[in-house]
């Protein structure tokens, strides 16, 4: 009998008695011990991960995190009420008729017992102050992209650059949009050197998998190679006015 | 619904009637929390209904202080400041987080995401 993976069995849990209502499913837990006992016990068994999704209004992130959640996207707000969802100014023209207040977040629990958790930035500006709470402990990020307006995602990278948050861009490959070769939306969005460039489908689940994974990957190479001085990082500060417009498009 | 102004927490505190003496700030969104007794057993307690709620939520742990937040129907900030006075009370636990950028962790999320 194994459990399932929402289950998050307590079998690492020494602490007695208190160990909780799952101390119930000790049958489960048991085999799941035995399954494991062929190697050491992971630091992780009950132990959370946070990613960072983040970009631009109406950019995919909440169906990015619905791809991989194992539990319906959950849309929170965090400070403010919702009523004041009500002054948000949708976007115009973009078909998107539902804005996420506050942040939207998944869960998915890996092999080995780590709870995953997907947190989506906040699309409004004035929710900026909520990010630094988002990536307190983030393990990184994934900056998404809409190559018809790169522009909207500058903020996110320009948060993450100040806040030395390591992530990694990804194209989202909306069927309506425009092919551009990474290498122009490269210069286009005026990205770092060091920051990889991806594409991903926000909608499949083994695209966003494959994504995910790059982001943390990237964050071990960065704990490896210290990344260039942020000094030469691109800020949303610093952005030249050519961002956001393709090599092909300036006159 | 309330509405925010200057000092958010101290706010907080006050209408939640709280002591104001438990810190949520070492609490991330992503830390799991647990409740450390079955609902009956604290039954007595008679807490608020608000942090009955919460730590109703945090029974069947490690849950992420998020998800508390959403199935007790509050905001994060909320949620909070209650887990935290919950905490305080010993009636729920919070899991330590490892370090942010701790190399074994990201492996074994790496692993993790690649066995999906």
């Amino acid at each position: 009998m194994v459990s399932e993976p929402s289950d998050h069995p307590d079998h690492h849990d020494r602490s007695g008695p208190l160990a909780g209502p799952l101390a119930a499913a000790g049958v489960s837990a048991s085999a799941r011990d035995q399954d494991e006992s062929s190697r050491p016990a992971p630091a992780s068994a009950r132990v959370s991960a946070k990613l960072v999704v983040a970009g631009g209004l109406g950019v995919g992130k909440t169906t990015l995190i619905g791809a991989v959640s194992e539990i319906p996207p959950v849309s929170t707000d965090t400070w403010l009420t919702a009523a004041s969802a009500s002054v948000d100014p949708l976007d115009v023209g973009t078909g998107k008729t539902r804005t996420t207040v506050g942040m939207d977040f998944g869960r998915r629990t890996l092999p080995g017992g780590i709870q995953l958790m997907l947190f989506g930035t906040p699309g409004q500006a004035r929710f900026r102050f909520l990010w630094d709470d988002l990536c307190r402990g983030a393990l990184g990020a994934l900056v998404l992209l809409d190559v018809r307006n790169l522009a909207s995602s500058f903020d996110a990278i320009g948060f993450c650059e100040d806040a030395g948050l390591p992530y990694v861009a990804a194209v989202n490959l909306f069927d309506t949009a425009p092919h551009h070769p990474l290498t122009e939306v490269r210069e286009a969005a005026q990205l770092p050197e060091g920051v990889p460039l991806i594409e991903v489908d926000a909608r499949q689940r083994p695209s966003v998998v494959q994504a995910l994974a790059a982001t943390v990957e990237h964050t071990l190479t960065t704990l490896t190679t210290p990344a260039p001085t942020t000094a030469l990082a691109n800020s949303t500060a610093t952005r030249s006015t050519a961002a956001g417009t393709y090599p092909g498009d300036r006159t | 619904m309330v509405m925010l102004s200057s000092d958010p927490l101290v706010r907080l505190y006050v209408l939640l009637d709280l002591p104001t003496g438990s810190s949520s700030t070492e609490l991330a969104i992503h830390s799991l929390v647990s409740g450390r007794y079955e609902p009956i057993t604290v039954a007595g307690l008679r807490l608020a209904p608000l942090a009955d709620a919460v730590y109703r939520a945090a029974c069947p742990g490690p849950v992420a202080v998020a998800e508390v937040a959403v199935a007790a129907g509050t905001t994060v900030a909320v949620a909070r400041v209650v887990l935290a006075d919950l905490i305080g009370r010993r009636l729920v636990r919070l899991r330590p987080a490892p370090p942010q950028f701790d190399r074994r962790l990201l492996e074994e999320v790496l692993d993790g995401l690649r066995a999906l």
